[in-house]
């Protein structure tokens, strides 16, 4: 995360607003003035040097800070984790798609992590018992409902422990919990350095000659890989047991014969109880992603092809650990993207999704089934040498176009009836469609086949939502992300100037994009606009920086008329510019709650009773209470613009 | 290209800057007569934010504005969090909500807003026990780190003692605090249902807690040894404790003139004298 002043000015009232002002006013001096130790942030906040520490204990408490001890002086060095800190304003999507993946009691468990910063497996597995021993009748009614309707009797303890530690483990497995370490108290520069220190100690004579120097790069990149798979040991024990771990499975577990399986002592030798556990961020956002995605595929489509592709993702997603891979350690995990297949997608599309609507119908002749069935095993532009790269790319996307036109126009649509002749293309499941035959029910195996038609119209699109690459158990499927986000990137961009210049910009912007560094003479011509119009417009632009100019002088004399002004479009640059905007109207949206906030500061304040909080309609006169009430409605709306403008920011850093 | 012109011939630069051409229609276009009585345009023209009314929360987004709300509440009655807590004389000038944040220039500057709370800061009218205090809740400018798990390993070494609360953190026991009442149910309480949390929190005290409670107070146990008790202590505690925040106040404080001389081990222990040498 690149720290503008923007960002700094947002992860301090972020920390402000969620853990108080003594931390955000020490985080902030961190941020401005970089790593320090004890003295110099008393210096600099001229605060006393007890405040400090008390402060600093809450910041590495919440992970919000990285630090490292000297070890011949003592003296320990701190530095702000701006991406921790700004990871605060997803807390609540955290909790959502959580709540919505996993269930309410993991939503629960993770709640109660993030409060405490980390905490230990055995401080976690406690809350559940306590709940069953010491709950009030009505709780327990609840919890039993939430979590297996069927069992009528009170559940023993020993069953909602195992319960809860099976949960646990999932989470584990699935990687939104994770065990902390030593190293990932200090800052990722700092344990590089570390390595590579550790492995110079084999060269006393310094680095000679290429050999060398390779041999010393492959050492480090080995050991930072190690490094990176240290937390993971315990994730890949787990994977086996409790990846594909349901809330079926676990009634039938808990319930069944493996339930006096597990004993504690089983338990505690799975993971150790004394294990350290926090929330990982990096898994959460692929979380996050996915459900991002889902609407951007429903705005191209239809909700019932989105909800496909929400299946297909969240079978993806559990055999992605983060968003944005580390090219160096994960060399070749760009050739073996993750894939799932049609049957692993159906397994994780929800019943209720009725898949026979969404997409239009067509003339079977109309579709060139050869087309919507290509196989393309290699993500677009990846065996291809660099200048090859780009005609590659275009000739797909012509091929697309061939097909769009070819299906009316819209996607490429089937009869469900007609899916045997597609079918037998290549796919071992003719004796299925058999069977479709005998009974006319939408059976299972014609759910799949609509199924796949959804998939298959989202391989088509033009923004690739899915790769169709292979044909084992009715069709392998991955996504390309790194060729995907760029795209809704760009979308977004889109959006963002079409909404403040107009189409008449968008389409200069446009113009400028497909054909590169513009003459302002060429430019009223290609778009077709009269220059009066294109030249208040591009100064428009300019000003507000998403366009730039360039001027080359044609002769020495550098006067106006002989000089050529070339506009061109930035996109990274535009990008950064526009992710410092939104960090700058997320800050003012807080700065916004704090004002709300004053200027309904008596009734905060009677709200903020100990005797009030928690059954204000019970307590307070109506007028207040109306009153309070409005708060809390514009309190929802500016965190929920909030919550949008991080989904912009999330599109365009994180994804 | 007329018009272009004087954009052009305004100056090397080719932008022109404010010496564009009068007719040109451009944005930075000169204008004669300035008005400076009107207020600056805060916000571009070009920027039109559609109505909120018009895009209300989808059920998830409301959905993450409540479990983050909920989130803040229970970290904001836990002892970790510090209230706000700034300079009179920056929030006097609150009242003009049309400027809440002043420019601060410098570190100094920004220093200056926060508020101080020690003996010389305490309003004398105020801070005598008064019978509402027992409902306004407590404001903290030092985190209350007593009843906390903490992992040493995970801290540096100069940060043991004030895990520890041998740090001047704030004395006696542990205060009446509403988050431990969640920690301790947190599968009973449904943070969608209002009425399930209040419920809780008026669920009177059962006879056993009661016996447990007196049976402890004839042992002399702490209370604080058992975090589910908290809920359980009344509110005479609270009252009684109004005296002790003063105190912790006058050890949090930046002066504190009675250990002006003895208190200078502060200073020392960053020239490498480490804090637990000197404990």
């Amino acid at each position: 995360m690149l720290v503008t002043k923007n960002a700094a000015e947002l992860c301090v009232l972020l920390i402000c607003e969620l853990y108080g002002q003594l931390p955000s006013r020490i985080f902030e001096v961190l941020l401005s003035k970089g790593r320090a130790n004890i003295a110099r942030l008393a210096r600099d906040t001229s605060m006393n040097q007890r405040l400090i520490r008390h402060g600093l204990v809450v910041l590495i408490q919440q992970n919000l800070i990285f630090h490292q001890t000297d070890l011949d002086t003592g003296v320990s060095i701190y530095e702000a984790n701006a991406d921790a800190a700004y990871n605060i304003v997803r807390t609540g999507k955290i909790l959502d798609v959580v709540h919505r993946n996993y269930g309410d009691e993991a939503k629960l468990l993770v709640h109660h992590v993030i409060l405490n910063g980390y905490m230990t497996m055995s401080d976690l597995m406690q809350r559940r018992p306590q709940a069953a021993t010491n709950g009030v009748p009505k709780t327990n009614g609840h919890v039993n409902g939430a979590s297996s309707p069927t069992s009528a009797k009170l559940e023993d303890e020993g069953d909602q422990t195992q319960q809860t530690f099976d949960l646990i483990a999932h989470l584990i497995a699935v990687g939104i919990l994770e065990p902390m370490s030593m190293t990932m108290l200090q800052t990722p520069d700092d344990v590089r350095a570390e390595i590579d220190r550790d492995i110079m100690k084999d060269y006393p004579t310094g680095l000679r000659g290429t050999k060398q120097k390779n041999e010393f790069n492959q050492r480090s990149v080995a050991g930072w890989k190690s490094y990176l798979d240290e937390s993971k040991y315990l994730k890949r024990n787990l994977e086996r047991d409790y990846l594909n771990f349901s809330g079926a499975k676990r009634r039938k577990l808990a319930n069944g014969s493996r339930a006096n399986g597990f004993s504690a002592i089983n338990r505690d030798e799975l993971i150790e109880p004394h294990t350290v556990l926090r929330v990982n961020y990096q898994k959460c956002l692929v979380e996050l992603r996915n459900h991002r995605l889902v609407h951007y595929a429903e705005d191209a489509f239809s909700p019932v092809t989105a909800q496909v592709y929400g299946a297909m993702l969240s079978a993806l997603g559990k055999k992605i650990a983060q968003c944005q891979l580390d090219t160096e350690a994960d060399d070749d995990a760009l050739a073996k993207a993750p894939t799932v297949t049609t049957l692993d997608i159906y397994e994780h599309l929800r019943p209720s999704v009725d898949v026979f609507t969404g997409i239009g119908r067509t003339d079977p002749d109309s579709i060139n089934v050869n087309s919507a069935e290509r196989i393309q095993v290699d993500p677009p532009g990846y065996e291809v040498g660099g200048e090859e790269n780009n005609g590659h790319m275009s000739e797909d996307e012509a091929q697309t176009q061939v097909d769009v036109s070819m299906s009316n126009g819209f996607g490429e649509d089937r009869f469900p009836g007609e899916d045997d002749s597609n079918a037998n293309h290549g796919q071992n499941g003719t004796r299925e469609t058999k069977v479709k035959f005998a009974d006319r029910g939408p059976s299972r195996a014609e759910r799949i086949a609509q199924m796949r038609q959804h998939l298959l119209v989202l391989a088509e699109s033009t923004q690739q939502f899915l790769r169709h690459t292979g044909t084992r158990d009715q069709g392998e499927w991955t996504v390309d992300f790194e060729l995907l986000m760029p795209k809704l990137q760009l979308i977004e961009i889109d959006t963002l100037i079409e909404e403040a210049f107009g189409r008449p910009g968008l389409r200069l912007v446009k113009i400028l994009r497909a054909k590169g560094k513009l003459d302002d003479r060429t430019l009223p011509s290609l778009a077709l606009m009269k220059k009066q119009d294109v030249y208040t417009k591009m100064t428009e632009m300019e000003l507000q920086g998403f366009l730039d100019v360039q001027e080359v002088p044609r002769d020495t004399n550098r006067t106006a008329s002989r000089t050529l002004f070339l506009w061109f479009f930035d996109q990274t640059r535009t990008l950064t510019r526009v992710l410092d905007d939104t960090y700058k109207a997320m800050a003012r949206h807080l700065q916004r709650l704090e004002v709300e906030r004053r200027k309904k500061k008596n009734v905060l304040s009677v709200v903020e009773r100990k005797d009030v909080q928690g059954m204000e309609e019970e307590k307070l006169r109506g007028d207040i209470y109306n009153e309070y009430r409005e708060f809390l409605d514009i309190e929802s709306k500016l965190l929920g613009q909030v919550g949008r403008l991080d989904d912009l920011v999330g599109v365009l850093r994180d994804f | 290209m007329a018009a272009r012109g004087g954009g052009r011939g305004g100056g090397r630069g080719g932008r022109g800057g404010a010496r564009g051409g009068g007719k040109s229609g451009l944005p930075w276009e000169y204008d004669p007569n300035p008005t400076l009585d009107q207020p600056q345009e805060t916000y571009p023209k070009t920027y039109r934010p559609p109505l909120a009314s018009a895009h209300p929360l989808t059920p998830s987004e409301a959905r993450a504005v409540r479990y983050l709300v909920k989130f803040r509440r229970d970290f904001h009655n836990s002892g970790l969090y510090t209230h706000r807590h700034l300079a009179p004389e920056s929030v006097s000038a609150s009242d003009d909500f049309s400027d809440p944040v002043s420019k601060a220039y410098g570190q100094q500057q920004v220093n200056d807003r926060y508020g101080v709370k020690n003996k010389a800061t305490i309003d004398p009218f105020l801070s005598v026990p008064m019978y509402t205090h027992q409902f306004v809740a407590e404001t903290r400018t030092m985190p209350d780190l007593r009843g906390h798990p903490f992992h040493h390993d995970f801290f540096p070494e100069e940060l043991w003692n004030t895990l520890d609360n041998k740090d001047g953190g704030p004395k006696g026991p542990i205060r009446k605090r509403k988050s431990m009442a969640v920690d301790e149910d947190p599968f009973a309480l449904d943070d969608d249902d209002d009425l399930d949390e209040s419920g809780q929190r008026k669920k009177p005290m059962t006879d056993e807690e009661r016996r447990r409670r007196i049976e402890e107070a004839a042992t002399g146990k702490e209370a604080d040894d058992d975090i589910a008790d908290e809920d359980a202590e009344d509110e005479d505690g609270d009252m009684s404790q109004q005296d002790d925040d003063f105190e912790d106040d006058e050890d949090g404080g930046d002066y504190n003139a009675e250990q002006y001389f003895d208190g200078g081990d502060d200073d020392l222990e960053d020239e490498g004298g480490g804090e637990a040498a000197m404990d």
